[in-house]
């Protein structure tokens, strides 16, 4: 029997199911004010939310500002800073030494391969995100990528945020159900219904309550409780690809007020794994995410200790929470009625903080398929499954790939080098690259998670170096030298004028953006 | 950068001070925009493109009038003259400046003074203080003018609040053709939404009324005007 697809229910709270409800929300604000649609989030009231410091990439301001948030609020009640990318340290050699930067910046010719091309034949003593991106020398002074007269979500330098994850839902929540008429409920679980052809008819919740939808979207995290359990979709584990499993997470104080608040995410390599290292306004998030086939929880919890002395942190009263977990995903996402948006779809180690941003686009997907009738159904999922199988792939190459960069020696790292756990997608990719810098075209799917400039911060900020086969013309030369000295202008006059991270923040709690 | 010494202005110390009013090109006079407080509009709309901009240490909103193209030029300067009739009190304060116990608080605050400014000497001019150590008459006028100023801050602020509630700003980038394929651009301005004050009615349009903020739309509007006069005087400056 068809049917009009009318009631979306979302079973599950935290930044996956707020921010799938806001996204829908928004965009189908009109049928929602008709009665045509109604969109209800049902959440377990004994789930702690994980509190962890989170990065977005900056695809989190416009998503933001589509759903109707003012920055300034944001801001404030989520206890949120700006970032501008990614600082990896000590990634290249047993001691630790050096680092590179994986900026936000959207460098106009790294897509066509120029910048590398020309970086290669002339400057290799310089760092390549310090020759093109004026994000590296930003984030070294910890500056802001904006000013306070700078209206909300415009900015001198592609940006986004650091956040308190618990905060980020509460204030997601509240958006939903004050502005953009989302229903909600707080209830367990008790029990998925199916109707005769498989499709999930209704959810029972241990208040004896039954909320029936036309779509349901599961976001009960690493249980699945919907796609995973009622529907059977199995797990594909990539452990044979991305060896880490444990992470331990902890909150570290600054020292005072004044402290400055990074403008990037640390990740410092470790013998089995690496640190991350989160600024927001009053703590840093700190976690080391390690194989424990590698180390033992013991020596990991020791590093991770060695590391916050060593970053000027005080070690006492540090509450440290184990998180196990399994990389990997969904064989499929969407299934049915049914699709799994957040750690229910599948889970990767932080590195690249890909969680939130495939919360987004997995929610503007599906509010761009969303099917008018339930006949048509299979078709949305078939596009969506695979959209993100593809995406799944891609975030897992890339991650890969800056392990098997590396020159350290420990046995995670040996192992993370050798063949059999490099995807043959990458594979291919790192043999066409020894003669050819990445460009666009090799990267040719709309909405490619990453494009061929972060392949190229990420290998040329590390050893590996492409060897052109043939001479740069002259004139592209003199092109590429022409955009490097206006880099520098602009980044000299940014420097200038760009606020540190903290003071701008205290000026956002103190006098707010104007929306102009 | 100029130099800048500021000094409380102190009737012992400063008893020899003169100030020469008579010079206008001073570097504290090389500045392409002046604050304007919502009083000052009707006068200054006769003469002065006036433009919304912000503070960019607050980000807040002001009222300015625009004074040259880009930073450090004042088109109304013109052979050592002033050439407009009414001059913005921001303007007009100057070498003095308040020395305000708080960042934004306006309250107890002092004048001091920028004794590194040309305008400055012990010979020709206008004195501070009397033989007794009292304010002159000048001084006394230099006082009335921090005095206009300090006292219309809160009613331009809950104006420019008024304007920026009712959606009334909206970011404009002026053009200037300078003739020779020379265009310069100026950014950070704010003009009138006038699509958005021409729909306003019932609840809005009364609010907006009563707070004076359509009389300040249509002198900010009536203001444009003057730009032509600015991109004249500029095309002289850049062919002489």
């Amino acid at each position: 029997m068809t049917k009009v697809i009318k009631s979306i229910v979302i079973v599950g709270g935290g930044s996956a199911g707020w921010i799938t409800a806001s996204i829908l929300a928004s965009r189908y604000k009109a049928r929602i004010k008709t009665n045509e649609l109604n969109i209800t989030l049902c959440e377990s009231p004994n789930i702690p939310t994980i509190g962890v410091g989170e990065g977005t990439w900056p695809t989190m301001a416009s998503t933001l500002r589509e759903i109707g948030v003012s920055e300034t609020e944001f801001l404030r009640e989520c206890d949120a800073t700006f970032k501008q990318g990614s600082k990896f340290v000590g990634w290249d050699n047993d001691q630790g030494k050096g680092f590179y930067y994986h900026p936000f910046d959207d460098l106009k010719h790294s897509v066509d391969g120029v910048y590398a091309d020309y970086w290669l034949n002339n400057e290799t003593s310089v760092p390549f995100s310090k020759v093109y991106s004026i994000q590296h020398e930003l984030c070294e002074g910890a500056l802001a990528p904006k000013t306070i007269s700078d209206a909300e979500y415009q900015s001198s330098a592609n940006y986004g945020y650091h956040l308190d994850a618990g905060l980020f839902s509460k204030f997601l929540h509240q958006h939903c159900v004050s502005k953009l008429g989302v229903n909600h409920l707080f209830a367990e679980v008790n029990q998925v219904n199916k109707d005769g052809e498989g499709n999930i008819s209704s959810v029972t919740f241990d208040n004896g309550n039954i909320v029936e939808g036309d779509l349901f979207i599961d976001c009960t995290g690493f249980k699945s409780l919907l796609l995973g359990d009622a529907l059977g979709v199995s797990f594909k584990p990539v452990n044979d690809v991305l060896f880490a499993d444990t992470a331990l997470a902890t909150q570290v104080n600054y020292s005072d007020d004044e402290h400055p608040i990074a403008s990037c995410t640390k990740s410092t390599a470790q013998d089995a794994g690496w640190i991350w290292d989160i600024g927001l306004p009053t703590r840093r998030g700190v976690g080391h995410v390690f194989s424990s086939k590698h180390t033992t929880k013991e020596k990991a919890h020791a590093d991770l200790l060695e590391y916050i002395k060593n970053t000027g942190g005080s070690t006492e009263n540090l509450n440290v929470r184990e998180i196990a977990f399994s990389v990997g995903h969904r064989e499929k996402f969407w299934h049915k009625n049914c699709v799994a948006v957040g750690m229910s779809a599948g889970f990767l180690e932080p590195l690249e903080a890909s969680a939130l941003v495939l919360i987004e686009l997995s929610a503007m997907m599906i509010a761009e398929q969303l099917p008018a009738t339930s006949n048509v159904m299979d078709i949305a999922a078939q596009r969506f499954n695979d959209k993100f199988t593809y995406r799944w792939g891609r975030a897992i190459d890339f991650l890969k790939l800056h392990y098997i960069l590396s020159h350290r020696t420990t046995p995670f790292w040996q192992d993370n080098k050798k063949v059999e756990s490099v995807p043959q997608r990458l594979q291919n990719l790192m043999e066409l690259w020894k003669n050819k810098v990445p460009n666009g075209h090799d990267f040719e799917a709309t909405g490619e998670l990453f494009q061929a400039t972060s392949y190229q911060f990420v290998l040329y900020g590390s050893r590996f170096r492409t060897q052109p086969l043939f001479t740069l013309e002259p004139f592209i030369g003199d092109y590429v030298q022409n955009r490097i000295e206006n880099t520098r202008q602009v980044e000299q006059q940014l420097v200038n004028k760009l606020p540190t991270n903290r003071e701008l923040l205290n000026k956002v709690y103190k006098y707010g953006f104007s929306k102009i | 950068m100029t130099k800048t010494t500021i000094e409380l202005l102190d009737s012992i110390q400063h008893k020899s001070l003169r100030i020469d009013t008579t010079l206008v090109d001073v570097p504290h006079n090389h500045i392409n925009a002046a604050n304007v407080s919502v009083t000052e509009l009707a006068t200054l709309n006769h003469e002065y493109p006036i433009f919304i901009t912000k503070n960019p240490h607050t980000g807040k909103f002001l009222f300015s009038a625009i004074l040259g193209i880009h930073s450090g030029q004042n088109l109304y300067i013109q052979e050592g003259k002033w050439k407009a009739n009414y001059l913005p009190l921001d303007v007009l304060r100057k070498p003095f400046q308040a020395m305000l116990e708080k960042e934004d608080s306006f309250s107890g605050g002092r004048i001091a003074i920028d004794v590194s400014s040309p305008v400055i000497g012990t010979q020709k001019g206008e004195l501070l203080f009397d033989d007794e150590g009292k304010p002159t008459a000048y001084l006394q006028r230099i006082q009335n003018t921090f005095g206009q100023l300090m006292g219309s801050i809160k009613a331009t602020e809950d104006v420019l609040d008024g304007l920026y509630k009712h959606d009334l700003l909206e970011a404009v980038t002026l053009e200037f053709d300078l003739g020779n394929d020379n265009v310069e651009k100026m950014n950070g301005l704010y003009a009138i939404n006038k699509k958005v004050l021409s729909s306003l009615t019932g609840v809005a349009l009364e609010e907006c009324h009563k707070a004076g903020l359509l009389e300040v739309c249509h002198l900010v509007m009536s203001s444009g005007a003057h730009v032509q006069k600015l991109i004249q005087w500029a095309r002289e400056v850049s062919s002489s």
